[in-house]
């Protein structure tokens, strides 16, 4: 009797999840660096840090940022309303009514770097006040963050 | 001939055999042996290394001091009973270092530090001496100060329990 013909042998399907996780983490890398852009309008500077800071982190709803940086040590500082540098104070005042127009009840949260001379900061809450605008913050690091 | 080999090979079933399911891993038999893949879960862990490396560099540890600006003019103000603020002054001290001077306006303390300067507006509001938490602290800088300085006399008064408390103009004696 000759011998029979081998079988045809079925590989075990299974589904493979490592791939399927590799690409879901891959995407959500992507979409937190993508992401930075929109957290572009907390520009790099070094906020205050005052002693036994009472500052706490509260998220604000109707918001508009105003930052004050140094570029460089040597010239004056620079405004940006979020992201947008503001080469004059008449067009950061002009931008903030603006918004202020179509968000009545807007929000500014004054982000200064700590070694700006107060006088720059000075200027920019003339213009908020000047914009009725009642509620502002103050940007500094809160209490137990390492210096 | 046989009546087997006038057939040919034996037709195949399209039958399961019992015990062999479809999608079914095989049985280990004897001498194979079962071995952990490391390599999958490296991917994932190095994934999710990269993963809080890159998350850690959007946390900005950064907090708000809420302030209101002072409101000028309205009605309910032109009925209040005028109550006198306490005013902080700060002003730079002339030499290489950058050393601020605290004063409070007409008063003989004069605290050396931060810490001093809260203190001291404990005192006032506890005392007794017609200040209370609602009193108004005006904090005034000289143009030159570092935004540091006046956050951090703004951060001693709400410190030491003032609620109204605001950013003055420049004056005369800073």
């Amino acid at each position: 009797m000759p011998p029979a013909a081998k079988r045809p042998s079925h590989p075990p399907v299974r589904f493979n999840v490592t791939p399927l996780i590799d690409v879901v983490f891959l995407l959500v890398i992507f979409f937190m660096l993508v992401s930075q852009f929109s957290s572009a309008e907390h520009v790099d500077l070094e906020v205050p840090e005052p002693h036994q800071s009472q500052a706490a982190e509260v998220a604000v709803p109707e918001k508009v940022i105003i930052n004050i940086q140094y570029v460089d040590q040597d010239l004056p500082p620079v405004y940006l309303l979020g992201s947008v540098h503001v080469d004059e104070l008449d067009e950061l005042d002009r931008r903030l009514r603006h918004q202020k127009k179509e968000t009545p009840n807007l929000e500014v949260v004054l982000r200064a770097d700590k070694r700006v001379p107060y006088h720059y900061v000075r200027q920019a809450m003339q213009i908020i006040a000047a914009n009725r605008i009642e509620v502002f913050h103050i940007v500094a690091k809160p209490q137990g963050v390492p210096r | 001939m046989s009546r087997a080999a006038q057939d040919g090979p034996p037709a195949r079933s399209s039958r399961p055999r019992p015990g062999k399911r479809f999608g079914r891993a095989a049985r280990p038999t004897a001498g194979s042996f079962m071995a952990f893949n490391l390599t999958p879960m490296i991917d994932v862990v190095f994934n999710l290394l990269i993963y809080f490396i890159v998350g850690t560099t959007f946390l900005r540890a950064e907090g708000i001091l809420p302030s209101r600006m002072a409101r000028l003019g309205s009605a309910a103000g032109a009925q209040a009973i005028p109550v006198t603020p306490i005013r902080l002054i700060l002003s730079q001290v002339p030499g290489p270092e950058e050393r601020i001077r605290i004063r409070l306006e007409g008063s003989a303390a004069v605290p050396q530090d931060f810490e001093d300067l809260c203190r001291i507006l404990i005192n006032l509001r506890t005392g007794g001496i017609g200040f209370d938490a609602h009193t108004p602290v005006v904090v005034h800088a000289q143009d030159q100060v570092a935004w540091d300085h006046v956050v951090n006399a703004y951060n001693a008064a709400k410190r030491a329990g003032y609620e109204a408390i605001n950013f003055g103009t420049a004056r005369r004696s800073e």
